[in-house]
């Protein structure tokens, strides 16, 4: 079962689709979302989030918070920015 | 009587000023769109926080009643904190005169209320320190010798975010440190692009409604990280942001469209006006004409 990502900022739906697994930076630390995880509401704190679908996708986000669920994870971030391409590789 | 030229000098002028509100409503309906979609784009965002509150608020893991200071409501309110959203530019109806003029009503009920004193102090009336947004409050609280704690101007959809950061992070100094004990935002809420509607919107201490979320599906026990009032700590201030974004967005919003109701409005009137104005212009002409046939017919039959 995959996952429904979505990344939401006041200004617009940044991302929204189907992925694999998603990380993010949690307040109290880099965290996974992988399918059937237990429902979670969680702060983020500025840093980076991948998307493990295809393609891998990385935002550079602001704070904000995450809510996971079994099937979906939304995560509203006050900021949200794309990073292009190779940045990932050693991310 | 006007003469047959002043007549044709006000009909040019006339159709000169259709030509500016016709402009104008264009513009301000190009504008319109433009602002209803940042609002429509700043929804999803909304109800997800609002939602993820509201089931925080009723409970769950995190363990019943929520309790954060800025969710306290102050058993005496003496002192408020009033923020007056209104626009930079006139010229649309009377979107800022209504707000303005309901606020003043407001002040004056606020200063009638006497707080009871605490201990041996006399009861006072309440305080209001206002902050105001945008040069229309500013021109109007200015003219009535009202005094303003701080004015902003030039808030445009560039900077929105700025701002709202700074008066929220204001606020939610001023609410904790007990300088003020609620905070209320005047604003126009927009409710569709032909009515504005001028309101008071209580903003701290902010109000959850728990019950809400009861009908929102099976409850789900979520884990939260960090716990309970940890997480309220970084939710509420952003719930709070949220609130103001929205009144900002609306302002903005409603602005565009009551200009163009407005200018619409106007150039029908230019076109009425210039209606009857050729028509007093033709008559005029031909009654000027009739003279003349006149004095040419008595004239030749005095020969």
């Amino acid at each position: 079962m995959p996952l429904t990502v979505r990344i939401v900022t006041p200004r617009k739906i940044v991302f929204e689709g189907i992925a694999d697994g998603v990380q993010a930076p949690g307040e109290l630390g880099e965290f996974g979302v992988l399918p059937s995880h237990i429902p979670l509401v969680t702060t983020l704190k500025p840093g980076t989030v991948v998307v493990h679908g295809n393609p891998r996708r990385a935002f550079k986000v602001g704070t904000g918070f995450a809510e996971a669920g079994p099937d979906r994870v939304t995560l509203l971030v006050e900021t949200c920015e794309e990073v292009e391409g190779n940045a990932l590789t050693h991310g | 009587m006007a003469t047959l030229r002043d007549i044709r000098t006000r009909i040019t002028s006339v159709k000169s000023t259709k030509q500016i509100t016709n402009a104008m409503k264009m513009v301000s309906a190009a504008k319109l769109r433009r602002a209803t979609e940042a609002a429509v784009s700043a929804r999803p965002w909304q109800t997800t926080l609002t939602a993820t509150l509201q089931r925080i608020a009723g409970g769950g893991s995190g363990g019943g009643e929520v309790q954060h200071p800025l969710l306290e409501a102050r058993a005496q309110v003496r002192n408020v904190l009033l923020v007056v959203i209104s626009t930079d530019r006139g010229l649309c109806g009377g979107f800022n005169g209504t707000l303005l003029r309901q606020t003043e009503t407001w002040l004056k009920t606020q200063r009638n209320t006497s707080v009871p004193g605490t201990g041996h102090n006399e009861a006072q009336p309440r305080n209001v320190r206002i902050h105001t947004y945008g040069k229309k409050a500013r021109d109007f609280f200015k003219a009535r010798g009202i005094p303003v704690a701080e004015v902003r101007i030039d808030v445009s959809s560039v900077n929105f975010q700025d701002e709202v950061q700074a008066l929220a992070a204001e606020m939610v100094r001023g609410f904790t440190s007990g300088e003020y004990d609620e905070c209320v935002v005047a604003y126009n809420e927009f409710k569709n692009t032909i009515s504005q509607v001028p309101t008071f919107a209580r903003v701290l201490p902010l109000s959850i409604d728990a019950s809400a979320s009861a009908h929102t599906g099976p409850a789900v026990d979520y884990v939260y990280e960090p716990k309970g009032s940890a997480i309220l700590e970084t939710l509420l201030p952003l719930y709070l942001r949220t609130l103001l974004l929205q009144t900002f967005l609306e302002t903005g919003a409603g602005e565009q469209a009551a200009r163009m109701t407005a200018m619409d409005n106007a150039t029908r009137n230019a076109t009425d006006l210039i209606k009857s104005l050729t028509l007093d212009y033709n008559r005029g002409r031909q009654a000027a004409i009739t003279k003349e046939l006149i004095e040419i017919v008595s004239g030749a039959e005095a020969l």
